[in-house]
């Protein structure tokens, strides 16, 4: 099978990304739980409790180096993790990064797929150290 | 709440996938990617209709174990996604305790949690962790 990893795809692996400041406001904070439709009193006010996944709400302003769009036939997610020493909480200011750290491809029923992981590092501004990470996989796939 | 090793977490059943709520998580999250609201789009990268966003599955699931432990205790959330949520699936989230251990001086707990739809499919499935006091 010829590889469907370009050489301008594979150098994007090892790239440290950021990073790019957050800030958690109480209304974004009620508007994705209100999205998810989870009514918890916790994510709603202005000491609003952020819910285990509002770190999926963190996006550079400005583009990054990435998969390019038109890779493949359709992207998706493979799997994602998020870890957190403390709970995000409206008022946090968060320094956000993350690395690609490898691209590889499978064989799979519906096509051939090229998975991108990333892992992410989350710092807290105010305290000056990491209070969380995570990791995305995505995968785009190139249809039979 | 305080649970042990063999205890299963409160089951909670979401309301049918709707496409307003679709654009909400696309909204809130900002995730625009249009497979997941312009039906014409995904049909034109070989998907039958929009599909719900992975990461909804996942809020689920953050919805599982916030609401079983209380808000903030979840550690730790670590899924795959393993099939697709199409509109109209009326989603199950199950969980339970694998095992509880001490960690900083605290008792945490370590869950299977899955999301699975209305043929029994899982759609979603992985491990999490949350503090228990």
């Amino acid at each position: 099978m010829t590889s469907r990893i370009t050489p301008e795809v594979a150098a994007l692996a090892g790239k440290k990304h950021g990073p790019f400041r957050v800030r958690l406001e109480a209304g974004a904070i009620r508007k994705f739980a209100d999205a998810v439709g989870d009514p918890n009193p916790a994510y709603r006010g202005e000491d609003a409790v952020a819910p285990p996944t509002f770190a999926t709400t963190f996006r550079p302003e400005e583009a990054y180096p990435d998969v390019p769009a038109d890779f493949g036939d359709v992207g998706l997610h493979a799997s994602q993790c998020y870890e957190f020493d403390r709970p995000l909480r409206a008022g946090d200011v968060l320094d956000v990064s993350f690395t690609i750290t490898d691209i590889y491809e499978k064989s799979g029923r519906s096509g051939d797929l090229v998975f991108v992981e990333r892992e992410y590092e989350f710092i807290d501004v105010n305290a000056g150290e990491r209070i969380g990470g995570g990791k995305w996989v995505s995968l785009r796939r190139f249809n039979k | 709440m305080s649970y042990r090793a063999g205890d299963r977490l409160p089951e909670i059943v979401k309301d049918p996938i709707a496409k307003v709520q679709l654009v909400m998580y696309a909204g809130a999250s900002g995730d625009f990617n249009l497979i997941h609201f312009d039906d014409e789009t995904a049909r034109s990268r070989g998907l039958k209709g929009v599909i719900a966003h992975g990461m909804l599955s996942m809020a689920f699931l953050g919805q599982l174990t916030d609401s079983a432990f209380g808000a903030g205790r979840t550690r730790r959330l670590e899924v795959n996604f393993r099939g697709m949520v199409n509109l109209g699936d009326v989603i199950t989230l199950r969980g339970a305790v694998d095992e509880v251990r001490e960690e900083r001086g605290r008792a945490l707990a370590v869950c299977s949690i899955e999301a699975v739809n209305q043929e029994g499919g899982v759609v979603t499935s992985g491990q999490a962790e949350a503090w228990m006091d």
